[in-house]
């Protein structure tokens, strides 16, 4: 018994060693001045990182492009399915079915085919869809319609809608009272969810905006594919570095918000 | 007038579910019908014809395009899922401490893909990359065959990014298997991998071939880690797909769709042959 742990523990071991030796070389090639022997030159450097700081407007510009093209399709995207989960709690229980059939399409129609089927669509046709931040924004809104739908779905379960609408109809509060000031308040957590994993997948993507947007967008992605493409040097590796915190720090958030949920769920059925 | 007004009032209900149909079947299911449609019109005439998939078949550059991704992707998931099932292996029977300090590693791993990914491995492997120059200081030739810039040279890329997506899904699964079952079958004389074979590997089967369809249908649609390290040239699906629509010379749409439809069949396919291997499994009464 005791061997088969042994057995466990090296393959854990060497998996971590797998996994963690990309993100330490581009980490400590990031704190270089160059990478062309064994031994990193100068190491450890911080002359890129004061750079990135303080010398690099367009990068954090990029940034909150990013940050901007990203929040308006999840709020977009959050006040259809609310809007949705409403008409479902309070009128038609039946609707769910058909809105997660719909809701889960994304998953097969990735990114790449569905920025392309659109672009078939309705790209130079002269309608108001036409326009590529309208095509932009609403293939975000669609692209992250599985984790809105998820995240919304648990909670709503989580809180047992239900119970409650059915309490504050008997107490006399009306189905929109009771939706907006009761139940919507009660689904922060999921609605945080959904928005912090949405975030994470168009902070990430190139695909759709560089196909919808060719080269209108600067977003940190394309920043990062510009970087990668003029010159590869330590430069590069800080930007990558913090574009991978932001994303990571929002990971986490979400990790341990979900956590959370699934132990006040825990605590409820007990 | 008693059912009209009830006609009315489901009407009623159903307004505040316009904004997400709009944009549903606006920037969803129309586009997707269009694509479709587009990819059976011939070009040139505007009729229906099956000339972009015989283009697509037919076509060097295309064919290329479909052989490679599928062999990059069959051969990465496969790589994957058994590393994957070991390692979630591993996390299940050290019990609930690994889980809590492996996880995060798993987070950061996954949150390092697209170009962190490419940049590392370019880092690393490139031409000029660490583990040639320490290769080639030693004396070993062992990395003298192998170029990142391959198609099967980025297959560890995948495969890489692969496995923490694979672990996370599969752990679930592992749930379903009883601690007790363990001992029980160990008292009864059962080896560690008899009971793996036997027990343990079926109950886990359904989540396994569901993973198996969520890992193929990633990898086949990767399309940033490629498009740096390979360019924009990459005989690959996603890539071939994107170029037939972008700013390049040779724009061709309707060869796109058609590519694009090709590409959809072949994760449908994968999804499709899991789910009946669920079935499968199911009835052979191991589903717990």
């Amino acid at each position: 018994m005791k061997q088969n742990k042994v057995g466990h523990y090296i393959v854990l071991g060497v998996t971590v060693v797998v996994m963690i030796v990309p993100v330490l070389f581009t980490l400590i090639y990031g704190f270089s001045n160059g990478w062309l022997d064994i031994l990193p030159s100068d190491f450890p450097s911080f002359t890129y990182w004061k750079e990135l700081f303080f010398d690099s407007p367009l990068f954090w510009q990029n940034v909150l492009r990013s940050i901007y093209l990203c929040v308006i399709p999840i709020i977009i995207s959050l006040v259809c399915m609310i809007l949705v989960m409403y008409t479902i709690v309070m009128h038609m229980p039946k609707l769910d079915g058909l809105i997660q059939t719909i809701s889960m399409i994304p998953y097969t129609l990735r990114g790449v085919v569905l920025a392309i089927s659109v672009l078939t669509l309705y790209a130079g046709k002269g309608t108001i869809f036409s326009d590529r931040t309208i095509m932009l924004f609403s293939v975000y809104s669609v692209i992250i319609l599985p984790f809105v739908y998820r995240g919304l779905r648990n909670n709503l379960y989580a809180i047992n809608a239900k119970q409650i609408v059915e309490a504050a109809e008997l107490l006399g509060a009306s189905g929109i009272y009771t939706f907006f000031r009761i139940i919507v308040p009660n689904m922060l957590t999921g609605i945080a969810v959904a928005a912090l994993l949405s975030f994470g997948l168009l902070f990430t993507d190139f695909p759709i905006v560089k196909l919808i947007g060719g080269n209108r967008y600067e977003t940190a992605q394309t920043f990062l594919w510009n970087q990668q493409r003029s010159g590869f040097g330590p430069k590069t590796s800080t930007y990558i570095i913090m574009v991978f915190l932001i994303i990571f720090t929002i990971a986490t958030a979400s990790y341990r918000l979900q956590h959370k949920v699934e132990k006040q769920d825990a605590e409820k059925t007990k | 007038m008693h059912f009209l007004k009830k006609k009315l009032k489901s009407v009623l209900y159903l307004a505040p579910t316009i904004p997400f149909f709009i944009l549903a079947i606006g920037f969803l299911i129309l586009p997707f019908i269009s694509m479709v449609r587009s990819s059976f019109t011939d070009p040139s005439s505007g009729a229906f014809s099956f000339v972009n998939y015989q283009t697509c078949f037919t076509k060097g550059a295309y064919v290329a395009s479909i052989k490679n991704s599928l062999q990059v992707s069959c051969i990465a998931t496969a790589v994957v899922m058994v590393a994957s099932f070991f390692i979630a292996l591993a996390v299940f029977s050290t019990g609930i401490t690994t889980k809590k300090w492996f996880m995060p590693i798993m987070n950061i791993s996954q949150n390092f893909a697209g170009f962190p990914l490419a940049f590392a491995f370019i880092l690393m492997l490139g031409k000029q990359g660490f583990f040639r120059l320490l290769f080639n200081k030693l004396g070993s030739s062992l990395l003298d065959n192998y170029s990142l810039y391959s198609y099967e040279g980025i297959i560890p890329l995948y495969i890489w990014f692969g496995i923490p997506l694979c672990v996370l899904l599969l752990l679930p699964g592992f749930d379903a298997v009883h601690r007790e079952w363990k001992e029980a079958s160990t008292l009864l004389g059962c080896s560690s991998a008899g009971f793996w074979t036997r027990i343990g590997i079926p109950n886990v089967m359904p989540t396994i071939l569901g993973t198996l369809s969520v890992v193929f249908a990633d990898s086949i649609t990767t399309y940033t880690t490629v498009y740096i390290i390979i360019s924009s040239n990459a005989a690959l699906l996603p890539i071939k797909i994107g170029t037939m629509f972008g700013g390049d010379l040779k724009a061709r749409p309707e060869v796109g769709c058609a590519l694009s439809v090709i590409m959809i069949m072949m994760i449908l396919i994968v999804m499709v042959l899991c789910n009946i291997g669920k079935r499968i499994s199911a009835k052979r009464g191991v589903s717990v």
